[in-house]
């Protein structure tokens, strides 16, 4: 059981971090506009904050703050900045990394983490 | 938008009563009120884009689309009905619907009403022309729904090609859902994620996206008898997976080289 809920948890960190890096990602794309056109045909794809609350759901406590709160805040900032630096690192211009603190707590706060 | 009321009697002048739970016919409008038999016949023979047949089933469905949105939209310059509905047989999960217009409607609102008038679920999206022309030009996924449609108007999109590399950036970020959690995902769901990233790989590839050549790139790639076989989920995982991120990874490069040379557009 307590390896099922480790696995869990990393595969709710990429989730978790794959919304995050979309949120920067568009904001550094469209600023504070919404991608409004791309979304209508995708809208319906499920996407990794649908997974991650999926996963969320499976890791106990279901209705509390998680215990293991810092190791995933710590591990989605981690990847997070890894993601985008390695398309800063290969020329994409505009990614503002101060907005990954912020968003990692929004998100992990959104799905009840912290 | 069209209402069959009756008129009652008045006092001092006789009225028409109609619903206020109602799209379209704002207070204040002007109306053309004359008796139903006089109603204009309209053209109802739908254009179909690159289906072979359709049973009538369907087609009768098509036409209840079709006046639903007539009667409850009102003017619009095309209603176009597309998504696995158009494919042959019943295996589709619901029908995209979209509305060309520039008209501000609750999307949510017209998608319920049309679901309980035609008893099956529908996705609508309304569309003003413009973004529906730059969608053509700038979003795979676009071309690909309005490769095979049933249309209430005759249309031509025909536009040329832009890449915008870190929109689609942006959008095939939204298929690593599936490397990162396959096994939480059932048949459906991993089937759109895998169109999804085929599509813009095609894009990137300058290749023609249609939803035939999106299915048979998958099945070549992936080795499959059907594409059919993703939404039974019947994949088996590692092989998949491993073909899946070579694709991935192949459209990334090929979007982070573009981003790089800052090439918006070709």
């Amino acid at each position: 059981m307590g390896q099922n809920r480790n696995k869990l948890i990393e595969l709710f960190i990429s989730n978790v971090s794959n919304v995050v890096i979309h949120r920067i990602l568009e904001k550094a794309v469209f600023g504070l506009n919404k991608n409004e056109l791309g979304e209508k045909y995708r809208k319906e794809l499920v996407n990794s904050f649908e997974i991650a609350r999926r996963y969320r759901e499976k890791i106990n406590p279901v209705g509390n703050i998680l215990p293991d709160k810092f190791y995933v805040r710590d591990k989605v900032i981690r990847k997070v900045r890894a993601e985008l630096g390695l398309r800063i690192s290969r020329g994409y211009e505009g990614i503002d990394l101060d907005l990954v603190d912020g968003e990692v707590e929004l998100v992990l706060g959104e799905m009840g983490v912290i | 938008m069209e209402i069959v009321a009756k008129i009652s009697k008045g006092s001092k002048m006789d009225q028409i009563y109609i619903s206020k739970n109602r799209i379209g016919l704002e207070i204040g409008s002007y109306v053309l009120v004359r008796p139903v038999e006089q109603a204009e016949k309209r053209n109802d023979k739908p254009y179909f884009y690159n289906i072979n047949s359709i049973g009538n089933v369907k087609l009768e469905i098509a036409r209840e689309i079709f006046d639903f949105i007539d009667k409850e939209f009102g003017e619009c310059e095309n209603v176009i009905i597309t998504g696995s509905f158009v494919d042959e047989g019943f295996g589709f999960n619901d029908v995209d619907v979209l509305i060309v217009s520039s008209k501000k409607v609750n999307e949510e609102r017209l998608r319920k009403k049309l679901a309980e008038e035609i008893g099956i679920e529908t996705h609508v999206i309304v569309i003003d022309n413009k973004s529906l022309i730059e969608g053509m030009a700038t979003d795979p996924i676009y071309q690909m729904m309005l490769s095979k449609c049933i249309a209430r108007k005759r249309f031509v999109y025909k536009t040329g090609r832009k890449i915008n590399y870190k929109i689609l950036d942006l959008h095939l970020l939204k298929s690593r859902v599936l490397i990162d959690s396959f096994d939480a995902l059932d048949g459906n769901e991993k089937y759109d994620l895998v169109r999804n990233m085929i599509a813009i790989y095609l894009f990137l590839l300058d290749k023609k996206v249609s939803r035939e050549i999106v299915d048979k790139e998958i099945q070549k790639i992936f080795g499959l008898e059907n594409a059919r076989e993703i939404r039974l989920n019947m994949l088996v995982k590692e092989k998949f997976l491993k073909k899946y991120q070579k694709i991935y990874r192949e459209s990334f490069e090929r979007l982070i080289r573009g981003i790089k040379n800052g090439a918006k557009s070709k």
